[in-house]
Formats: structure tokens, C-alpha cells, sequence
């Protein structure tokens, strides 16, 4: 074995050449000289992956048959080596068997090169590998370039995707009695929960869902929190609340894109709320016990917000006196169009059937959910809101 | 979800099947682009029949196409929606803003 001193400050290309002929080896290595290869050599497959694993050549000349291990069995296992890296093996035949050819290009081999060698063929053969060696090398480079812009846009997304929500939901009212699920199909979520107490003891919580997902469905929540947070905080009502929003929408989204949202407004002394239903699935209060079933739906009676320039908010909003106990609902239409591996939507009934079951009507709902769909992923954002009315919820005086 | 247009008079029909989502947006647009300009035709039916699922990006694009029909001075009608089509148009309160024909 002519280990060869290979200089790696070189700026030769690298050769190897494994035959167990010492002769062959001294010819092709000359030869390869004349090309601008310097040659590492090994006399038999098992020889030629140590000397690959040591050298990273840049091509490989490979005899079939050798003592120890073939060339056959040495391709193969240096192409898994190599894996995305374009290492062209070129096995030296007489090439006059087709079984032969056919087992040297099945075990991963690249061309042939038939004995005696000819400095003309030899530099042909070269010259096509080298051409796809570049090939490959700008195509694995481009996908690992891909690959790192696609980690990046992610990264930012993440990053931008906290950024916001910090803006959106931190300012939310922090309540053990108002639980949320919101799940998002990708990063930024459509969805949108914003709660707030007002000056005058009363809670205003609005659930939207934008049109689509992803970040084209999120740019309208940070203008429509804005408005949400500005207006309450100032004491304005509902429909003044949910006209501006509308308003706000109308001038900044495209057409085809709109806010579809349910404003729910619970006096203070939380003796009764007011739910206002623009384009989501039905508002239910639940009352208490659980199994007293659903005392009040309200369902859409509103266009969704930002479709039209002035919205139609005239006809009233759905009263319900309220009870220690008792339970407002609110999902976004992700949670009932959700499907399982079958193509089975889980659906509005299956959803309030476990939303009025169990001990903990909430959790309840998401277990239930969760295990319809399985391991299916979600095609839109799903949310559910669970505003139980207990002692506590609102800041103000609370019922006595 | 496929796509077909007919003629009869003065109206376009637009003939939507399976799921009408996100998907389609491209092709209902370049099946109702056409028409705008046609002068022999006054009214753009989108038959919802065979449709299975609409989902809110297929109500943006009704209401794209509701804003463009206007412009082009045609009627626009919503026909024959599905049990579950008609519900979701019904949540969106869409016959506010479409003439919706069972």
C-alpha cells in the first residue's frame, strides 16, 4: 500500500485508486499525474474505506475483484459514508460482462473504466465527474442554504409571534374563572382572545377569529386590540366598541378578509351579560349544575367585522340573567370543523355534549377534543373560552 | 374540487363540487374574471351544490368576487348551498351582503 505523503495545503485534486495489482495501481497513478490528481492507493476494499475516511478523496478508481473485501461491498458502503456529498467511484473492468457492469452500478459505482487505460478515456471520464461532482456540490449547497433560511424565518417568527402576543394577551385579565385554550394551526394564530375590566366594574370579553391563518390572518389582531383596550378603558359600550373595530378592519384589510367575533359583556354586580355574535359559532350559557343543560344560545345574528364600511350593530344583543355558576361558552369554528383521521368533523354537538358533562365542563372539552382528533394536525387555529361566573370574576363588587 | 362554467342567456353559471377552501382561490378566480367583461352577460350564478365544505377563505373569496361583480354592474346569486353550506353562510350573515337562492 503506497500510502503517497499527500500534502494537504496541496492544490491538487486527490485520487484513489484500490487494486490489489501493484502494476495497475503505478499506471493509473502515473496517468492520473498528467490530469492533476495525486493518488492515495489501497489494495483492497477494506483497505480503501479507512483510506477514504482518512483522505475525503475527490474520486475513486475501484477494481471488482480483490482479496479481503471486493469492490463491490466497498462502494456500497462508501456511498453511505459520503451520503449528500458526490464522491464518483469509477470501477476498473474489462467491461465485457453485463451481470458485472450491472452490479457495479447497483452498488452505488458512477462509470467504468476498462483495463488497458487510455489517457484520452481517463480524461474524459474525469472531466464528466467532475462536472457532476459540481453539480451536486451546488445543489447540496443551495439546499443547505434553504435549510438555514427556512430555520431562520422560523426563528424570526417564533421570536415576532412573542413579541406580539406579549402585546395582545399580557394586558388580558388574569382570572382563575375565564380559561382558554387557543391552538394555533401555525405559528401566528388568526385567533383572538381579549378580556378586559372596565372602569365601571363590568368584564368585556371578545373571542375573534380572522379570515385564514398564519401571519396573513394576525396582522389585524394588533390594530383590533388596540381599539379593544382604548375603548374600554375609556368606558365606551359594545356596539360603539364593535363598530370602531369594524370601522378600523374595513379600512385596513383587503376585501375577502374580515374579523368574525363574539363580544360577551357581563354587568357589573354580574347579575346579567350581553353577547354579541358577529360570524362565530353559538355563544352557549351553560347553567349550574352542569346537567341543567343550556339556559341560553346566542347565536350569529351579525356580519362579521370589516367587511363593510358601516356595520348593521342595530338589532340588540342576546340578555341572559346570570347565576352564581353558571357558564358562558365561546369556540372558534376551528374547534368544530376540526377532523379526525377519518375526515370526520368533531361538530358543534359533540362539543356541547362534553361541554355539559363531567365534573370540569372545561377540561373536559379539551380531553374530549384532543382525542377525537388524535394525532391529526389542525388546519385552522382552534379556540375554546370557558367564563365561569363565581364570586371574584369581575374586579368591581362582585354579586352578594 | 373542480370548476365548470355554462352559458345560457344572459346569466353565468359557475358550478362548484367538493371542497371550496383556500385551494380553489386561483381557479374560481379565473372562472369568474372572464365574465366581467362580457357585455352579454348581466348575472354571475355561483351553484353551490355539489359543494361539501366552504371554509372563510372560500366566504373572502365571494366577497372579492361580490366587490368585482358590483363594479362590472352584474347581479350576483349564491344558488342551491348544501345543508352544511348553507349554515356556514347563514353563521356569516351573508344574505345581508348576497342574494342567496335555495
Amino acid at each position: 500500500m503506497g500510502a503517497a505523503e499527500v500534502g494537504t495545503a496541496s492544490s491538487l485534486k486527490l485520487a484513489m485508486i484500490v487494486d490489489d495489482v501493484p502494476a495497475n495501481r503505478m499506471v493509473l497513478q502515473s496517468l492520473l499525474k498528467h490530469e492533476g490528481y495525486e493518488a492515495v492507493t489501497a489494495e483492497n476494499g477494506e483497505q480503501a474505506i479507512e483510506q477514504y475516511l482518512v483522505h475525503k478523496p475527490d474520486i475513486i478508481f475501484m477494481d471488482v475483484m480483490m482479496p479481503v473485501m471486493d469492490g463491490y461491498q466497498a462502494t456500497t458502503r462508501i456511498k453511505e459514508i459520503s451520503k449528500a456529498q458526490f464522491v464518483p467511484v469509477i470501477f476498473l473492468t474489462a467491461l465485457n460482462e453485463a451481470d458485472a457492469m450491472v452490479r457495479c452500478i447497483e452498488s452505488g459505482g458512477d462509470d467504468f473504466l476498462s483495463k488497458p487505460f487510455k489517457q484520452e478515456i481517463l480524461r474524459a471520464k474525469i472531466k464528466s465527474m467532475e462536472r457532476i461532482r459540481e453539480l451536486s456540490r451546488v445543489v447540496e449547497e443551495q439546499r443547505r442554504d434553504i435549510e438555514m433560511r427556512h430555520q431562520m424565518l422560523l426563528k424570526e417568527q417564533a421570536m415576532a409571534q412573542q413579541i406580539y402576543h406579549r402585546a395582545v394577551t399580557d394586558e388580558n385579565v388574569a382570572s382563575k374563572y375565564i380559561r382558554s385554550m387557543l391552538n394555533s394551526a401555525s405559528i401566528f394564530s388568526g385567533d383572538m382572545l381579549l378580556t378586559a375590566d372596565c372602569s365601571d366594574g363590568s368584564m368585556y370579553v371578545l373571542l375573534g377569529d380572522f379570515t385564514g391563518h398564519g401571519l396573513t390572518a394576525a396582522v389585524g389582531v394588533l390594530p383590533s386590540a388596540e381599539v379593544f383596550r382604548a375603548m374600554t378603558g375609556k368606558g365606551f359600550g359594545a356596539r360603539e366598541i364593535l363598530q370602531t373595530i369594524n370601522a378600523k378592519l374595513n379600512k385596513l384589510l383587503p376585501t375577502g378578509m374580515f374579523l368574525a367575533a363574539a363580544l360577551v359583556s357581563i354587568e357589573a354586580g354580574m347579575k346579567r351579560a350581553r353577547i354579541w355574535n358577529a360570524g362565530m359559532p353559538e355563544v352557549l350559557v351553560a347553567g349550574s349544575p352542569a346537567s341543567s343543560g343550556v339556559k341560553q344560545r346566542a347565536v350569529s345574528s351579525y356580519l362579521p367585522l370589516g367587511i363593510l364600511a358601516d356595520v348593521d350593530l342595530e338589532l340588540p344583543p342576546v340578555e341572559v340573567e346570570l347565576e352564581e355558576g353558571d357558564r358562558i361558552l365561546m369556540c372558534s369554528d376551528g374547534l368544530s370543523e376540526a377532523v379526525n383521521a377519518v375526515g370526520e368533523a368533531y361538530g358543534m354537538d359533540r362539543y356541547e355534549q362534553a361541554a355539559l358533562s363531567g365534573a370540569d365542563g372545561f377540561e373536559h372539552v379539551i380531553s374530549d377534543f384532543k382525542s377525537f382528533c388524535g394525532s391529526q394536525p389542525y388546519r385552522d387555529d382552534v379556540s375554546y373560552v370557558e367564563i365561569k361566573c363565581m364570586p371574584g370574576l369581575l374586579k368591581g363588587k362582585s354579586v352578594d | 374540487m373542480s370548476i365548470n362554467t355554462t352559458i345560457s342567456g344572459n346569466t353565468v353559471v359557475i358550478n362548484m363540487t367538493g371542497r371550496f377552501d383556500f385551494n380553489v382561490q386561483r381557479d374560481f378566480k379565473e372562472a369568474y374574471d372572464p365574465q366581467l367583461g362580457n357585455i352579454s352577460i348581466n348575472t354571475i350564478e355561483v351553484n353551490l351544490a355539489g359543494v361539501d365544505y366552504l371554509d372563510s377563505s372560500a366566504l373572502g373569496m365571494l366577497l372579492m368576487l361580490r366587490e368585482r361583480a358590483s363594479a362590472a354592474g352584474k347581479q350576483l346569486k349564491l344558488c342551491k348551498p348544501g345543508a352544511s353550506v348553507a349554515q356556514i353562510l347563514e353563521i356569516a350573515n351573508f344574505a345581508k351582503l348576497f342574494t342567496i337562492e335555495k
